[in-house]
This record gives C-alpha cells, structure tokens and sequence, in this order.
C-alpha cells in the first residue's frame, strides 16, 4: 500500500535547477533509502516533505491528503545537522517536542520508553556539551521518534543519520535503529550517501541523478537480494559524479 | 578535584597580587602628599579619604547621596533592560519591525549618550523622571541591540525543524532564541551598567541638590577634594560589585554552558 506520493516536484534555487519533475512512492512500513551524489537534492526533497521548503510545481500526497508546501506535521523528520538546545540536559531536550502538541497526554513515560530503546537513560541530565558524537545523534534521533509518535506520524524522514560517527558507534546505533523502526512497523525515508550503509538497511533504494536529481533507478532488495547490488549501484552512481 | 585547588591557588595568588600593589599604590601616594611632593588640595591623600567616608557615613550625608544615585540608577536600568530585550525579542519575531526601527536604534546607540542628557532636560525637567529617562536611554539601545543579535545565533536549520513540528513564531522566540540569546543579554547588561551609573552622574551634574554626582559636583566647586574622591571612588566600588554580581548570576543562570 503506497503511503506517500511524490509527483512531478521540480524546485529551482534563482536559476539553479535542483529537482526536475521527480517522481516516486513510497509503500508503508518499508524502509526507502535515497542514494545520489552530493548536491543532488536529496536533502531539498526532504525539506519540500517537511513543508520547511515549497516546491515550484507537482503534488505530494501522504495518505491521500494533499500536502504540498503545507507544514502537515504528520512527517517525522531528523536533519543531517543534529542540533540540541545547549541549555536543555537530555530529557529536556526530548521534552521540548512535547511542549507544543495538544494531545501529549503522558510524555513523560514515552520520553523514558525512547531514552530506554536508546540506551540514554544513563545520560538524562547530561547536557549536550558533555554528550559524545553518538549519544547526540540518538537524542536528536529519540526526539524525531516521540515527536512522531504523539503526532502519529507514520513517515519518518531520517538525513545521513549516521555521518559523521566512527564505525563502532555506527554499527551500534544503525543496530538500533533498526530493530526500533522494524517493531513499530514505521515508514522510513532515509537519506544516505553511504551505498554500503544503504543495502544494508533498507528495503528499496532510489538512485538519484545529479541535478537537477530526477529518478535514475530504483532496486527493490526484497526482490533481488544483496548480492552484487554494491558493484551495481556504483555502476550506476559513476556516471553521476 | 586538583584542578579545582590549582584555580583556587591562582585565585589566591592573583588576589595577593593586587592587593600588594594596592597598598603599595596607596601608600606611595600617602607618602608623595605628606613630604610635599604632591599638592593636598588637589590630590587629598588616603587616609584623609578614608576619616572624610567614615564621617559622611556616620552623618548619614553619604548613604543619603547614595540612594538616591542608586535609585536613580537601578529604576532606569531595569526599565532600560526589560524594554531592551522586549524590542529585542519583537524585532526578531516581527521582521518587519526590526527593519523600521532597528536603524533608530542603531543611531541612538551611536550618539554619545551623555550629549542627549541636556537635551533630555529640556524636554521632560529636572526631577527624578528625567534621571530615570536618562539612565533608559543610555541602556536601552544596547540592550536591544545585544538581544537581537542574540537570537540570531539560532541556527536556521533548528528553526525550521521546529517549523517543520508546528512550532509558532512566538513559541519559537520564548524557547529558543529568548534561551540562546542570554549570553548576549548578560554581556548587554554589564556594559549598559557602567554606562548606567555615568549617565546618572552627568544627569546629576545637570541638575540635582543630592547623588553623589551632586556631591562630586559641589565638592569640585568648593575645592574639596576628599570629600570629592570619597563620592568617586564610592560609586566605582559599587558599580564594580554589582558587575561582578552581574557575571556571578550570569554563571548561575548559565551553568551549560562548558565555559
């Protein structure tokens, strides 16, 4: 069942062309993993989902609704920048996307939920300036995660969740990440550019072409496997760069 | 814990420091007027100074001076402040109002703020609402400015993530940029203090028959330059405490901070 529709969305900075009639879907429950090389809009299709950008044409429909260059809030999203209020030890911080929804009965006990799934319940009052490169992204990752749940977001939008981390602690959050996205069934749009990282995570990835990005190809692993799959969607990607 | 003794050993040994040379200054100066190198009537010495405060102290004449600077002082300041931030805090919430008037502002900040005192005399008289109104204008503009640069230190990316999560503008400002600008703010507050206390004097200067400005003033006129230096080094006593409270609270309120 198709969750979310992105239709010919074309985006132009001045006169630089970023996305180009983009097309594609995304089925619910899959994780959907987005692969191109840097600069090709990957990042600016997320925030055109958000409602943080307003794209110059198309439709996007999320469950039959019509959201386009709406904030909806029915989207989860984790930017590649994680930022924390430095002022907010964790559990603050968590409660911060609490402070403003209506129905957030009970917060406190969905914080603690997240900060146990996360392993942060060691670290609720750190602040964020004591926290290492890790232990900041799966706080910024616990937040889009509660704001998603009280809001009911069925998509969560995830931009190179792991950049910028060592391969220990890679591995371990990517570890449980996953086992937490797959239990609660959510849709996942993630943003890699990281092919490795991207296979072994996801259900579908879509190749992007360099700007402005449009679809250059789309793997379902359910259907093909793992196998080769690196060497194919390099062979793809070389002509991008 | 030892990095904890070794900031204490400094601090000790920074305070030896100045304290030597306190009483080294003081000393050499007590000795230059009593063997007639320096003229008395000009430069008093320290321990006239010092019969001259405990005597205006037990007279009463000295706190009397002092309150009213003081109130002059902190009225002005705290209405200066909580407007500043205000008009900080809309002028970045309201865009549009920022482009008006924020060059205004910038103006007023750029005006050698103790040319407008006789001005501001003209308009609103000689009472205490003309002190106050002083003390307002030296610390207002400063203290705009500091909160609006302040808030600018939000990151754009977090600010539409909030967006993103239904986040208002005025919720946006209350938890986010009020927060992130209190650096600014304090940094704001111990500079518009100095220029505070020295408005309030040239407002005395102007016009008043009390505050230590007044004092200074009265004693300069008759020659007495004791009692003169008592109102000088008094009021810069203060204003350094109350600086130094100013970066004490700063260090409580922002204790996230890893500095």
């Amino acid at each position: 069942m198709k969750i979310l529709k992105i239709k010919n969305i074309s985006k132009s900075f001045d006169k630089l062309k970023v996305l180009h009639k983009l097309n594609f879907e995304v089925k619910k429950g899959e994780f959907f993993s987005i692969v191109g090389p840097n600069g090709c809009g990957k990042t600016t299709i997320l925030n055109i989902l958000a409602g943080i950008l307003v794209p110059d044409s198309g439709k996007i429909i999320l469950e039959k609704e019509d959201i386009t260059g709406k904030i909806s809030g029915k989207l989860g999203y984790m930017p590649q920048k994680d930022i924390l209020l430095p002022w907010r030890n964790v559990f603050d911080n968590l409660k911060l996307v609490t402070e403003v929804q209506e129905n957030a009965a009970n917060t406190n006990s969905l914080i603690k939920e997240y900060m146990k799934k996360l392993n942060l319940l060691a670290f609720k009052k750190f602040y964020p300036y004591q926290l290492s490169g890790g232990f900041i992204k799966r706080t910024s990752l616990a937040r889009t995660l509660i704001y998603s749940t009280i809001t009911g977001a069925n998509v969560i939008m995830l931009d190179e969740p792991f950049s910028n981390l060592d391969a220990m602690t890679k591995y371990d959050l990517k570890m449980d990440l996953e086992k937490i996205l797959r239990e609660e069934g959510r849709t996942i749009i993630f943003v890699t550019h990281d092919i490795s990282e991207a296979i072994s995570i996801s259900d579908r990835i879509v190749i992007f072409k360099k700007r402005p990005a449009r679809i250059k190809k789309i793997f379902d692993l359910r259907e093909m496997g793992k196998e080769g799959l690196e060497e194919k969607i390099m062979k793809n990607l070389k002509d991008e760069i | 814990m030892s990095q904890n003794i070794t900031k204490k050993e400094n601090k000790m040994k920074d305070l030896s420091l100045f304290l030597i040379s306190l009483v080294l200054l003081l000393s050499a100066w007590e000795w230059s007027v009593n063997s007639g190198y320096l003229n008395i009537i000009f430069f008093s010495k320290p321990s006239s100074i010092l019969h001259e405060f405990l005597n205006l102290l037990k007279s009463g004449e000295l706190i009397n001076h002092l309150t009213i600077t003081l109130q002059e002082v902190f009225i002005g300041f705290f209405i200066g402040i909580f407007a500043g931030i205000g008009m900080g805090l809309l002028f970045r919430w309201k865009q549009t109002l920022a482009k008006i008037f924020l060059p205004y502002i910038q103006f007023l900040y750029s005006t050698p703020y103790v040319a407008i005192v006789p001005l501001l005399m003209l308009w609103v008289g000689i009472d205490l609402f003309f002190k106050i109104a002083s003390v307002v204008i030296a610390v207002l503009p400063i203290m705009t400015i500091q909160t609006y640069e302040g808030t600018r230190t939000v990151e754009k990316d977090f600010v539409n993530l909030l967006r993103s999560m239904k986040f208002s503008n005025f919720q946006i400002v209350k938890k986010v940029a009020l927060p992130s600008s209190l650096f600014f703010i304090f940094t704001g507050m111990r500079l518009s203090f100095g220029r505070a206390v020295v408005i309030a004097i040239v407002a005395e200067f102007q016009a008043s028959t009390a505050g230590i400005g007044y004092l200074i003033q009265y004693s300069a006129q008759t020659f007495d330059t004791t009692k003169l230096l008592v109102g000088v080094f008094i009021i810069s006593l203060i204003s350094v405490l109350i600086i130094r409270l100013l970066v004490a609270l700063e260090k409580y309120i922002i204790k996230w901070h890893p500095s």
